[in-house]
């Protein structure tokens, strides 16, 4: 009864309402508006191509852009290798593995404004816990401005993204090795396959699937980072450490300038797309 | 069957009780009126007391009134008050930053106070031209919410410790700071990650004629970037390069930085008279002492100018002023708040009232409200607004942040002064 056609389209309706409403008819209104002078109080007036020419100029928009990809770079860096090694140790089901993967889980599930406020105690250049520490065991040089600088804070939030989320994505590698059949492995044992090839010519092809998810999921995850930065440095000082997200956000809802704020949206949406495009490209040409 | 008819049930009942969640809730008795009241903290009861006692006590006095507040951090209320007006769910009463005063009442959103104000004998509660500022082509749009007297609070152990004096002029100002910063005290309290807490920048510039040449500036006839204000900017790189801030400043917020002068790791803190509660129930209160920003000598306007006079006005939304019982409770309101009862109950607070005020201070009891109250009154002063609240928010926003660029030594004064030249030529 649940694969008639009819009712397989009754059943999607409310989703592809929802959907269409929020998403679809919001993109478009957000592409409407980053064509105007709209401020959020009265009229929005045509203006052409005037926000998207600013935003070209605009060095703040071109210094959040660097952070966001120095941002991915460095949580994909992190999750990838990490999350896949711990998935590969958690798979042996050793003594307290489940402790293990709990506490692994745990950062996922700690809301992200706690993540930022404990991780402001650690990176604080004057009162964290790492330039203290380094200061206490006569290491003073090696001290730097983790937070509130004007270069490293984005490393900084690529490295505490990495850590609220890798046993996110541990688990879901996790999940994709209890896939892998034991019986390959114990064919290529007898065949004579030591642990290495075992795992470069079985396990990572067999779990394709887990990491595109995990690809996808994590740049994903690191594109929409908001909180980690607002908390931690609130885009500051003076715009050096936002993301394309924050600064949008800045422009939109603080400054009051809603069509500049759109086109950055738009701007920012045509650069996921055609990175989303690229990638697929290349997964579907590999997988073949 | 029956399981699926049960299942529908429970579906229809979800969905009603979310879509009816989702409501207001109207005022159940026709008589009971009820005021939706905007405020620019999170925390009404803590952060705008002398508001909230006032409420209560008119509460008390009118069983028939309700006032509901709604507050949210400044920067949130902002751009919650915008959104709030493209779907007509202004509040009832409100605060506002005067610069919105004019778009607000062009497009309609507030109520003209001026024939109500007079009425009622509101306008006369306050000193000639102390409500100027909340008018628009000489209509009344907003009535005063709180005092904005800026203040350097300071902390008069740490002071004696190192045989230093209340700086009465720039020179001393930045000699105290060398001093203390030599000795690993912090000289004052700051928050960068708060933009907008600048009060005592925002005297420099009054110092350099601000109110001289704002309007030109605004309607195009002159610059931002001019040399009055170059030398504002320079004035406060000034006090950066004499170690005037802690290391931290970029990484905490203007609520820690208070805490910072509470706990005694500050000499002095960057505030107003708006924290004298705060400070008036900590330990120190009784080593406290606060002065105005010395004075620079060679500025453009007198040199004994600061700012003085009020904080954003509240204003009434036009929607509210329709419905006659809510208008007449509004008002109501107004003048409790205005008339003596009210202001004692906002001096209580340790707030300064707004309007005039006849009653005394027990200084044994409120140290830091007692010489506040002295500093408002000192002699010889020329009592201006608030910069920050006379341009356009975006502008404002812009201004502080060019002010904390030259401070942290990310813009030179010129970048700082073409980047807000260029915000207001948007």
């Amino acid at each position: 009864m649940l694969s008639n056609k009819k009712n397989i389209i009754l059943f999607s309706i409310p989703s592809f309402l929802f959907y269409t409403v929020f998403i679809i008819v919001s993109t478009f209104s957000t592409i409407k508006y980053s064509f105007t002078d709209f401020s959020g109080i009265g009229k929005a007036n045509f203006v052409g191509m005037e926000n998207y020419k600013r935003l070209l100029t605009d060095e703040i928009f071109i210094k959040s852009c660097s952070n966001t990809i120095i941002i991915l770079m460095v949580s994909f860096l992190l999750i990838l290798p990490i999350s896949f090694f711990l998935a590969y140790v958690l798979d042996w089901n050793f003594k307290g593995s489940s402790a293990v993967k709990a506490l692994n889980f745990t950062p996922y599930i700690i809301a992200p404004v706690i993540v930022a406020t404990i991780w402001v105690f650690l990176l604080d250049p004057t009162m964290g816990v790492i330039n203290n520490a380094l200061r206490i065991v006569g290491l003073e040089k090696l001290q730097q401005e983790w937070i509130g600088g004007n270069t490293k804070t984005p490393y900084s939030i690529g490295v505490v993204y990495a850590w609220q989320s890798i046993g996110y994505y541990a688990t879901i590698f996790l999940a994709g090795l209890k896939t892998v059949p034991t019986e390959i492995y114990e064919a290529s044992s007898i065949e004579g396959a030591n642990a290495w090839q075992k795992l470069r010519y079985i396990t990572l092809p067999m779990i394709k699937d887990s990491i595109v998810i995990v690809i996808v999921l994590a740049v994903n995850g690191a594109l929409k980072i908001f909180e980690l930065v607002y908390q931690m440095t609130n885009g500051g000082p003076n715009h050096k450490s936002e993301t394309a997200v924050t600064y949008m956000y800045y422009i939109m809802f603080k400054s009051g300038k809603y069509s500049y704020g759109s086109a950055m949206a738009v701007v920012v949406l045509v650069a996921c797309m055609i990175f989303t495009l690229i990638y697929i490209r290349n997964v579907k040409d590999n997988l073949e | 069957m029956k399981r699926r008819l049960l299942s529908l049930v429970m579906a229809a009942g979800l969905l009603v009780s979310l879509i009816t969640g989702c409501g207001k809730s109207e005022a159940s008795s026709e008589k009971k009126v009820t005021i939706i009241f905007g405020d620019q903290v999170a925390n009404v009861e803590e952060s705008s007391k002398y508001l909230w006692d006032v409420a209560q006590e008119f509460m008390k006095k009118n069983p028939d009134i309700t006032i509901e507040f709604q507050g949210s951090d400044h920067e949130d209320y902002i751009s919650k008050l915008k959104m709030a007006t493209q779907s007509d769910s202004l509040p009832d009463v409100f605060w506002i930053e005067p610069s919105m005063l004019s778009e607000f009442s062009e497009n309609g959103y507030i109520y003209d106070l001026t024939e109500d104000a007079k009425a009622r004998g509101i306008m006369d509660r306050f000193q000639d031209g102390m409500l100027d500022v909340n008018m628009v082509d000489g209509k009344l749009y907003g009535l005063p919410s709180e005092v904005m007297l800026p203040c350097y609070y300071y902390n008069k152990e740490i002071f004696k410790k190192y045989n230093l004096e209340v700086p009465k002029t720039w020179d001393e100002f930045l000699e105290v700071c060398k001093v203390l910063s030599a000795e690993g005290v912090t000289p004052i309290a700051k928050g960068a990650l708060s933009n907008w807490s600048v009060w005592n920048w925002q005297n420099i510039f009054v110092r350099y004629g601000f109110f001289n040449d704002i309007d030109d500036i605004l309607n195009g006839e002159k610059s931002f970037n001019n040399d009055n204000f170059i030398h504002a900017y320079e004035k406060i790189k000034e006090l950066s390069d004499a170690g005037a801030y802690a290391e931290n400043v970029k990484t905490i917020d203007y609520y820690q930085a208070i805490e910072v002068f509470l706990a005694g790791n500050a000499a002095m803190l960057d505030s107003g008279n708006f924290a004298c509660r705060d400070i008036e129930n900590s330990e120190i209160a009784n080593e406290v002492g606060c002065f105005s920003y010395p004075l620079i000598e060679n500025g453009v306007t007198d040199e004994m100018t600061r700012i003085g006079t009020f904080n954003g006005p509240y204003a009434v939304s036009s929607k509210a002023a329709s419905d006659e019982a809510k208008k007449e409770a509004i008002f109501k309101f107004f003048e409790f708040y205005y008339g003596e009862e009210g202001a004692q109950i906002v001096a209580n607070t340790n707030m300064l009232p707004t309007s005039k005020f006849s009653g005394t201070v027990d200084a044994e009891k409120n140290p830091v409200f007692a010489q506040i109250v002295d500093l408002y009154n000192e002699e010889g002063w020329s009592n201006q607004f608030q910069p920050y609240g006379y341009m356009a928010t975006n502008v404002a926003d812009t201004w502080a942040d060019s002010m904390w660029g030259v401070a942290l030594g990310n813009y030179t004064p010129e970048e700082a002064a073409e980047k807000v030249e260029q915000e207001i030529r948007y």
